[in-house]
């Protein structure tokens, strides 16, 4: 007994046992999920943000604007040669609109999982590059947003939520109409969710203690101070602290409570959903109040790092419980309608619906002569849908195909284009199919 | 470059991440995870002696990604609120006062980026206080300006029975008025 006293703590701090530690800390096999909504995300508000410069990108960034290039930024050798932008390299006009466009085009690249193995890095590249050109006009939303991206960089994103999914679907669906591609997930994917989950507990943890070393924060007047500073000041909430002046060291020290609570409490999981409720809605707050949105957004966006895979699965399975099943009848003789089911179906990513080769194995529900001049959906109910009246019930209930809403129902694009267009499809898919 | 390893199917409970990594690959981005979560860390750190000595290391890294950031929002107080507003004589000698902020849209980020630009010119007066006021000139040509005056507007403490007895947090009596620089605008 005694030797086995002995050995054990020597056995329990052995290298194989801290390597098992540090790959179940780091390494956890996780799919991109999180990440992909973190990159969605963020993509849109890069590309809103910096869309909206576009009046003032000469002002802001320009050579002869606001901050006029400072020779010492570029040139100096210690720390400053570090702080790099694409900017000290530009000496003429036209390189300032060019460069915006293509980060803008990169941005929303980046929101659609467009190439993203590239255009991550450019996006990366170019935000460093606005802020180190003009540092007097990042603030804190920047620096958040430059550590977001440098981890989404590091990660495998686009394998989920993304145009490049879609590729890799339709791919797959040209062969075989039935193939699944599966759910990527991998180690290190989980390793650069740990990342994102540590940066934000980090940032948190540091802006708890820094607050509880301030007066203003100790004394309760910190929300107070908020509310008539010039930059945030808000009258409606002034007036309302001014007759209840107990809510502002509530929502002071609640504030700290949140963040720090935050910190702890994310990581457990019967405690992650209420630490994660309580996040957003602080950052709710400041956007609400403070109209800090674009900084809200973003931290709302590292948050999701901490989406646990089986939120996300029952999510998406009471979604496809509510829908309900739909199966689309096709002709499996025309290629063209092959083709394009496998289009359409790479949107499915849910897999709600299911295909019906009505050559191989009739429909009980549709007869073939009718299958035969437009596809058809079958609903829960046992109702049939043909042609463009099938495509216009699945496009809202298909979270993949939501982007062609307007399409199917915008009375004057589906009625004077998309109706006639499907009906022209349906009626020469032959001819299609010989060209396709 | 996005670090991949692999696509296999997703499997149940820890996966031992040793088996689908090659030794030195596990090794290998077993020192990035450490090296960037020290950096992560390092970046917020208040200086100590122990962190100075690692920025040294770690700082081109945490510069070159614009890793650094002290994330103390608000902190340790809230501080003061600083406006900018600016006076113009013109050749009457007439002054007009303007409060930029007050054209801007809070629902735009165009009116950060404005706030952010005059709060560096009142911070750094010497650097950009003369091209604010040129460009100041020419934007209130219509007056025929003689000067402009850059003032900053400094809140003082306001509190809930000021409030309550009807008054503003921009009122004269809580704000502190200091001139900061002029411009003698060209004959127009």
């Amino acid at each position: 007994m005694s030797s086995d006293v002995t050995a054990r703590p020597v056995g329990f701090f052995s290298l194989a046992t801290l390597g098992g530690l540090w790959s179940r800390i780091w390494f956890q096999d996780r799919p991109t999920t999180p990440l992909e909504i973190t990159r969605i995300g963020i993509g849109f508000a890069m590309l809103l943000h910096y869309a909206l410069a576009t009046p003032y990108l000469y002002l802001l960034w320009g050579n002869d604007g606001w901050f006029p290039r400072d020779p010492l930024h570029a040139n100096d050798g210690g720390a400053g040669i570090w702080e790099q932008s694409v900017f000290f390299y530009f000496n003429a006009a036209w390189q300032w609109p060019l460069f915006h466009a293509f980060f803008l085009f990169c941005c929303a690249a980046l929101m659609l999982g467009w190439r993203t193995s590239l255009f991550k890095w450019l996006v990366l590249i170019g935000h460093i590059s606005y802020d180190q050109r003009s540092p007097n006009l990042a603030y804190g939303v920047d620096a958040i947003l430059a550590c977001l991206l440098v981890i989404l960089c590091f990660a495998p994103t686009g394998k989920a939520l993304s145009l490049d999914r879609v590729r890799a679907v339709r791919r797959a669906k040209r062969t075989d109409l039935g193939a699944m591609v599966p759910q990527f997930s991998s180690p290190w994917t989980g390793a650069c969710i740990r990342l994102m989950q540590i940066q934000m507990a980090v940032l948190f943890y540091v802006s708890a203690t820094d607050k509880m070393t301030g007066e203003d924060w100790r004394t309760g007047e910190a929300v107070w101070r908020v509310f008539y500073h010039v930059d945030y000041s808000n009258d409606l909430m002034l007036s309302l602290f001014a007759s209840h002046y107990w809510l502002s060291p509530l929502a002071t020290y609640g504030t700290i409570v949140i963040e720090l609570a935050y910190v702890f409490f994310i990581w457990p999981r019967r405690t992650r959903p209420y630490a994660l409720a309580g996040a957003l809605f602080l950052h709710s707050q400041f956007a609400l109040l403070m109209r800090l949105y674009y900084f809200s957004f973003v931290m709302a966006m590292g948050h999701m790092s901490f989406l646990r895979r089986e939120w996300l699965d029952r999510l998406g399975a009471f979604w496809v419980r509510k829908v309900g099943p739909m199966e689309m009848i096709y002709d499996g003789q025309c290629g063209f309608c092959k083709r394009s089911m496998a289009a359409f179906l790479a949107f499915d990513g849910l897999r709600q619906i299911s295909i019906r080769d009505y050559r191989t194995n009739p429909s009980p529900v549709v007869p073939s002569e009718k299958v035969d001049k437009a596809l058809y959906l079958v609903l829960p109910d046992g109702r049939a849908l043909p042609g463009f009246e099938a495509y216009r019930y699945v496009v809202p209930r298909v979270p993949g195909l939501w982007w062609m809403v307007p399409l199917f129902y915008i009375p004057v694009l589906s009625r004077l284009i998309g109706r006639p267009l499907y009906n022209w499809i349906a009626t020469h898919r032959s001819l299609l199919s010989k060209y396709a | 470059m996005s670090i991949e390893v692999s696509a296999a199917p997703p499997q149940t409970g820890d996966a031992a991440a040793s088996q689908r990594f090659s030794p030195i690959a596990y090794a290998a981005l077993s020192l990035l995870l450490a090296w960037h979560t020290v950096a992560m860390v390092l970046a917020a750190l208040p200086e100590s002696r122990i962190s100075d000595a690692l920025r040294t290391v770690f700082s081109p890294y945490i510069t070159l990604l614009r890793l650094d950031n002290d994330w103390g929002f608000f902190a340790p107080n809230v501080g003061s609120g600083y406006q900018f507003r600016y006076i113009v004589k013109d050749a009457a000698g007439a002054e007009h006062t303007f409060t930029p902020a007050d054209t801007l849209s809070r629902f735009s980020p165009a009116s950060i980026w404005f706030r952010d630009r005059y709060r560096a010119v009142m911070a750094a007066p010497e650097t950009f206080a003369k091209a604010l006021g040129d460009s100041l000139c020419r934007q209130h040509a219509k007056l025929h300006p003689v000067s402009i005056t850059l003032i900053e507007i400094e809140q003082d403490d306001f509190w809930p029975e000021d409030k309550l007895a009807g008054k503003s947090p921009l009122d004269p009596e809580f704000i502190t008025t200091t001139p900061f620089g002029s411009t003698q605008c060209p004959a127009t």
